[in-house]
């Protein structure tokens, strides 16, 4: 992966499409409730970001923007969130990810929040996942890759 | 009523914390910890008598249940038993090989795999079975993989390859099933197959379900992924997997028989008979396999897929007493087997030509083994004695005469090989050298060994339990 | 033929193809590649399942009446991540075994296994 791309219009072009790409994934996320997308999609966007950045200008320079350290903590940060909204319901004596427990008042507002926080978890665990899977194949060291006669 | 979800819910928050958290001493102590905690809620459960939790407030048959009763809050006490057995043989620092730069991650792997079985266990809706399925399956996957040696990683990319099969077959079967009744909750579509407009796609899903558990429990022909599965594994994977993996397939194979189906729809199918010729040749191949390997923990593989068959055989009767004979089969053979796997770790060699003098350089272990084994026999007063009994009782009660006749031939071949581990441990041999067993090992292998004499003296509770259950699924 | 079944038949065919790959073929990769088409087949056929004659996308607006089933499609959301994490670690297990063996071909490696075990 340590090669880079020269290509000027490559490097211009990806640098402009890459903040659109981010946009549109925080757009499927908070979208998400009213029209398509969700945690998912939006977390597998916001990674092909990443991804177009990693492929035009190399591995290092992605891994020093989004560091596979911090995507370690941000994963089961994620799945946290989400349990944890269900914990909380279940200690508030509701059944497990009930969202009225978070405003037992306003049962249709909770449903809202409770859908927003752990679609979030989901995108966070979703981004952070497939971006170290990247990582894990992209650094694999390649003194011998795969032959020919392998794939045969 | 909301704590159903507990035995399932507390691993699974184990594990991001563990990933989250780090470090392979806190790691261990945090999955030790919190198996321990899912295992005093599976206690909770057995004063709470059966119940229901719909997940999220939406009610059955539109939400998620959970449903706990007298068949699977026994299964559920061995998913987190064999899971603290197994963890008591990998203390971290017997982890050495792995290279892994984040060794928690074996831990938080190990959490949600039980997270899986527990999930499988205590669900009432058939896509969830589907969905924790493949949480232990992907998480078993990985684990197996961390073996010692190259070779387990070839037989974890097997196991993945056949095991993903198999939990395709089940999505296939539920999809069929959901065609034709449009429920996914398992106590609803039992109740509207009789009018289902769809009678074939009801058979083709069962059909497929069926299979696809069959698979994941390794029942012959379907076993290949086990030996390697089992013997090339990590020690700690191999107890919580022959202590409760296939358990809880042959638990879901059953639900799904008895809860979805009813015995006249199984029988119209003539699924008793197809289960009992596959039980009878699991009995025999799976002796006539272990009697072959060279290696102990191969051995011990190969004597599961007989003993897959001996439950399965009792499964296939129908009947209360078949049942009964199951579910006691399957708690006594995963403290039996458990216990074998628990002496074969932290074994110098693995190779049956290495056994001899064991009893001079750990005469401990070479005591707990082989009174395993014997167990594993079926000597009386031993729990293994107890379990075949009543395999044998139900079988002649239901006039399976095959299924008689092939037990007792499984069980002279089973001397053969138990044999094999118990003469040379007690041969003189030159290396005296003598082998050190870290205490939490030794605890296990007694406590296995210890399970496995009382229960054959005073099995009275255990066919209690195991007699509700079995009235709880018909 | 009854052409309101073509997906079940096109669901089939995959089914059997990718079934086909898995049990003929050595090669670890084609295997994978087998299972994805075989689970790729299910998805096929859980789709198919919640079409509604006249139905459209299940997303709330005004003038529509009829919706598709969208259960389906989330049920195959989910299995569709499973694959993506089986798919993932299998690769990864077949670097791991290429590493360690120098070959993932299958014939090579048993030719190597053939040593005793260490």
């Amino acid at each position: 992966m340590t090669p880079k791309s020269n290509s000027a219009v490559l490097r211009v072009v990806t640098k402009q499409i890459i903040p659109m790409i981010l946009l549109f994934g925080l757009y499927v996320q908070f979208h998400g409730e009213y029209g398509p997308g969700g945690g998912f999609q939006a977390g597998v966007i916001f990674a092909a970001g990443f991804v177009l950045y990693a492929l035009v200008f190399g591995l290092d320079n992605a891994s020093r923007a989004m560091p596979a350290r911090a995507l370690f903590k941000l994963a089961p940060l994620g799945v946290l969130l989400f349990a944890g909204v269900g914990v909380y319901s279940l200690l508030r004596g509701y059944a497990f990810l009930d969202y009225t427990a978070i405003d037992p008042h306003d049962p249709v507002h909770a449903q809202h929040l409770g859908i927003l926080i752990i679609e979030l978890g989901v995108g966070l665990t979703v981004f952070s996942v497939l971006l170290l899977i990247f990582y894990a194949f992209a650094g694999r060291r390649r003194a011998d890759s795969l032959t020919h006669k392998d794939m045969g | 009523m909301n704590s159903l979800v507990l035995p399932a819910l507390i691993p699974l928050l184990t594990a991001p914390l563990i990933v989250l958290i780090g470090g392979r001493h806190r790691a261990w102590l945090m999955a030790f910890i919190s198996l321990g905690a899912a295992l005093l809620s599976v206690v909770h459960l057995f004063s709470l008598g059966d119940s229901q939790n719909a997940l999220g407030g939406w009610a059955a048959p539109v939400g998620i249940t959970y449903v706990i009763d007298a068949a699977n809050r026994p299964i559920l006490l061995l998913i987190m038993l064999a899971g603290l057995l197994g963890l008591l043989c990998a203390p971290p620092e017997r982890l050495a090989w792995l290279e892994s730069p984040r060794p928690a991650i074996f831990y938080a792997l190990y959490c949600l795999c039980v997270s899986g079985l527990a999930g499988i266990a205590s669900t009432g809706d058939a896509f969830n079975v589907f969905v924790f399925l493949e949480i232990s399956s992907l998480a078993t996957y990985a684990l197996v993989a961390a073996g010692p040696g190259r070779k387990a990683l070839r037989a974890a990319f097997q196991y993945l390859v056949l095991g993903t099969l198999g939990g395709s077959f089940v999505l296939l079967g539920v999809g069929m099933l959901y065609m034709a009744t449009g429920s996914l909750n398992m106590a609803d579509i039992a109740a509207l197959i009789p009018a289902s407009p769809l009678p074939n796609a009801v058979l083709v899903g069962g059909a497929f379900v069926l299979l696809g558990f069959m698979l994941k429990s390794a029942l012959f022909p379907l076993h290949q992924w086990l030996p390697g599965a089992y013997s090339r594994s990590p020690n700690a994977v191999a107890v919580l997997l022959a202590g409760s993996g296939t358990k809880v397939s042959l638990y879901a194979l059953s639900r799904i028989m008895f809860g979805v189906f009813g015995v006249s729809w199984l029988v119209a199918h003539q699924v008793d008979k197809i289960l009992l010729i596959l039980a009878c040749a699991a009995m025999l191949f799976g002796s006539l396999g272990a009697i072959q390997q060279t290696r102990l923990k191969a051995l011990l593989a190969w004597s599961s897929i007989a003993q897959i068959g001996y439950i399965v055989l009792g499964i296939s009767t129908l009947s209360e007493a078949g049942l009964r004979a199951a579910w006691v089969f399957m708690l006594f053979h995963a403290v039996i087997k458990g216990g074998l796997f628990v002496c074969a770790s932290g074994l110098p060699s693995d190779r049956l030509e290495n056994l001899p003098g064991l009893a001079q350089r750990d005469p401990l272990r070479a005591a707990c083994m082989t009174l395993l084994a014997l167990a594993l026999l079926g000597v009386p007063l031993t729990a293994g004695f107890v379990s075949k009994w009543l395999m044998l009782q139900a079988a002649w009660d239901s006039g399976a005469l095959l299924g008689v006749i092939v037990f007792a031939v499984s069980s002279l071949l089973a001397v053969a090989y138990v044999a094999r581990i118990v003469l040379p441990i007690w041969q003189h041999s030159d290396n005296t050298q003598p082998i050190i067993t870290p205490p939490t090992i030794r605890l296990a292998m007694l406590l296995t060994t210890a399970a496995a004499l009382i229960f054959g003296v005073w099995p009275g509770p255990v066919i209690e339990l195991c007699q509700r259950a079995a009235e709880a699924l018909l | 033929m009854d052409l309101g079944l073509i997906n079940g038949y096109a669901a089939v065919a995959l089914l059997m193809t990718g079934l086909y790959i898995v049990l003929a073929y050595d090669n670890p990769i084609k295997r994978l590649i087998g299972l994805s088409i075989f689970q790729a087949a299910i998805f096929v056929l859980y789709i198919s399942m919640g079409r509604i004659a006249g139905g459209t996308a299940p997303i709330l607006a005004e003038g529509i009446e009829r919706y598709s089933h969208p259960l389906p499609h989330v049920l195959i959301l989910t299995a569709i991540v499973v694959g993506v994490a089986m798919l993932a670690l299998g690769l990864a297990l077949i670097v791991r075994i290429h590493e360690e063996y120098g070959s993932i071909d299958e014939q090579h490696i048993l030719e190597l296994e053939r040593e005793p075990d260490a």
